[in-house]
């Protein structure tokens, strides 16, 4: 693929604070195939060839079309779905099962409606090993004030709007502190004001918190807005047809989606994008 | 007991009935807390409205037509049937306390067993697909043969006490929560379980925090008619042959063409069905009061 793919000699000397570029990556993709065998439509090959790096730090987004294989490559990156052949590593181990540096946000909130807010963002400390949920609360009591949701620790989902579900969800995938954040249309379900509220609120919590985030969109213009980098991925099967440096400066305000540089990001992911649709 | 009739609380307390005499000083203040009440639950004034009328009707076709006993007794032998059924201790067997406890024993005892079996099982098939595909005709098949008709085969095996009637409505009551725990347990989100699976959930843990609470308004669903079965499954057991219980009274009585005492256990059987519908619907307010919640606020809205 296009990007450098780093030097895996160590280069320590490199802070937090150290532009992406220089950062070591996170995420190894070599090669990556999925094929689901099905018994009704025989094999569909969902991911073809994918070769990806992601830096520590980076904001990487990935537009495509429909079916395209973007869940199932956050589904693999999450440690739930096997894949069929390649390698994968994350933070420098070959990625085998799910891993408390990996949080997921999904499409729909998918929030325990017999839970109250507090409960449901501190659910992942329930799971595997034995952890004290009390050693957590200030943490998730900090989150949910971070985006927003303080006072709504003991309320139900159901009272919520959609998008504060959603700002929980993003809450309790935070929760154990992850460095790599995967998210797969976090914003779909939302109208148009609320996405670009979200937006922000993810660019804040990125910033503040310096995770690494995968982001997974259908909105080519949220891609630009919020990435470093846009993968744009194309169908049957699904591959990478083209990684875009977004050299927008940071932070990233609302005002830029009028700016002339945006527009012509825009346009070259709507062409790559329709190129791949006319072949199809 | 003439007293239903003149007493009539309907006209006194009926507030658009009559606008004459009846709407007094003291009517007046009656008046505005029950018309409230009208407004906001009307079933809360409504159902016993209903009750007293359809009381007053059957006490008229008893005045008026004058049937003989056997066929329809008045309400108010009814009721004094009742009152002395109820009134003997709970350890004479000649009085209902007695029946009662031994019909409510055998229901409770089935109803438990068969439950739990049911949720039990329910769960550990639909646990592997293969399982369930396997079991799934037979469940089906099982489920559509009315099972009170092996209980004469059960009084033949473990006799006239209670043990019959108890394995009667622990298999009446079991395939309810079989069926709606599988149900339940399929209908599960798969996004929850990839969830508790991506923070390294044990199957344990994705059991006991997602799949059952998921599950719990198919299993209520279940419970609650399993609830109404289980009382029938007992009378049956008991119709079968029996030394004791409700069923027993009400075939000896029958038999003494003391159809009074059978409406009052009619009226003994609703009680015993009534209080176990509604302790069924506060464990249900109680466990799954988020699937109510959604249903509630609807009406509210309205
Ligand atoms: N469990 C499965 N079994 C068989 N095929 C599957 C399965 N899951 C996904 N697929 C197929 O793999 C391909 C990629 O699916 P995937 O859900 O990853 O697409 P996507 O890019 O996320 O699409 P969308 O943008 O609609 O969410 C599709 O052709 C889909 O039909
Ligand atoms: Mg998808």
């Amino acid at each position: 693929m296009r990007q450098a793919v780093q030097p895996l000699a160590p280069v320590e000397a490199t802070g937090p604070h150290q532009a992406a570029a220089e950062a070591e990556p996170i995420v190894e993709i070599d090669a990556l195939n999925k094929v689901y065998r099905t018994v009704r439509h025989g094999d569909v090959h969902a991911l073809h060839e994918i070769n990806l790096n992601v830096r520590d730090g980076e904001f990487v987004a990935i537009v495509g079309p429909s079916g395209c294989g973007k869940s199932t490559l956050l589904k693999i990156l999450a440690g739930l779905l096997a894949f069929t052949s390649g390698r994968v590593t994350i933070n420098g181990a070959p990625l085998k099962g799910p891993s408390q540096e990996v949080g997921l946000v999904f499409q729909q909130p998918v929030l325990l409606p017999w839970r109250t807010i507090l409960s449901n963002v501190l659910l992942p400390i329930e799971f595997g090993r034995n952890r004290k949920r009390k050693d957590y609360t200030d943490r998730a009591h900090d989150l949910l004030k971070l985006v927003g949701l303080e006072g709504f620790e003991t309320r139900y989902p159901e009272e919520l709007s959609g998008g504060m579900q959603q700002r929980a969800a993003i809450v309790r995938a935070l929760i154990q502190d992850p460095r790599l954040l995967l998210m797969d249309e976090p914003f779909g379900a939302l109208d148009a004001m609320t996405r670009e509220q979200m937006n922000l609120e993810v660019l804040r919590i990125w910033q503040q918190n310096r995770k690494t985030v995968i982001f997974v969109t259908h909105s080519i213009s949220e891609a630009v807005f919020l990435a470093d980098r846009v993968v744009v991925m194309t169908a049957r099967p699904g591959a990478i047809a083209r990684v875009l440096d977004i050299d927008l400066p940071r932070p990233r305000r609302l005002e830029m989606i009028n700016s002339e540089a945006f527009g012509a990001f825009a346009s070259q992911i709507r062409r790559l994008l329709n190129a791949s649709e006319d072949l199809s | 007991m003439v007293d239903t009739a003149t007493t009539h609380p309907a006209t006194a307390t009926r507030p658009p009935g009559r606008p004459g005499k009846a709407a007094g000083p003291q009517g007046g203040r009656l008046e505005i807390p029950l018309l409230g009440l009208l407004r906001e639950r009307p079933e809360y004034v409504l159902s016993p409205l209903l009750f007293v009328v359809l009381i007053a009707i059957w006490h008229a076709a008893a005045v008026i037509f004058e049937p003989p006993e056997f066929i329809l007794p008045p309400p108010g032998m009814v009721w004094s049937a009742l009152v002395s059924g109820l009134s003997a201790s709970p350890f004479d067997p000649s009085g209902f306390w007695y029946h009662a406890g031994v019909t409510a024993f055998e229901a409770l005892s089935g109803f438990l067993i068969g439950s739990g079996a049911g949720i039990t099982i329910g769960m550990a098939v639909a646990h592997s697909r293969l399982v369930e595909r396997v079991l799934y005709p037979y469940i089906i098949a099982i489920q559509s043969l009315p099972k009170i008709a092996v209980a004469p085969l059960f009084v033949i095996w473990f006799g006239f006490g209670i043990e019959p009637k108890i394995l009667i409505t622990t298999i009446i009551t079991f395939f309810p929560l079989l069926v709606n725990s599988i149900a339940g347990a399929n209908s599960v989100d798969p996004a929850r379980i990839d969830l508790a699976r991506s923070c390294n959930a044990t199957p344990m843990q994705i059991f006991f925090k997602i799949t059952l609470p998921s599950a719990l308004p198919f299993i209520f669903a279940g419970l609650n008619m399993a609830a109404v079965l289980s009382i029938l499954g007992a009378i049956v057991g008991e119709f079968v042959g029996a030394q004791a219980g409700i069923g027993m009274l009400i075939l000896q009585r029958n038999e003494l063409l003391d159809i009074a005492s059978v409406y009052a256990l009619f009226v003994v059987l609703a009680a015993m069905g009534l209080s176990l519908h509604l302790t069924m619907r506060a464990l249900e307010r109680h466990f799954c009061f988020w699937s109510h919640r959604g249903r509630k606020a609807d009406l509210d809205s309205v």
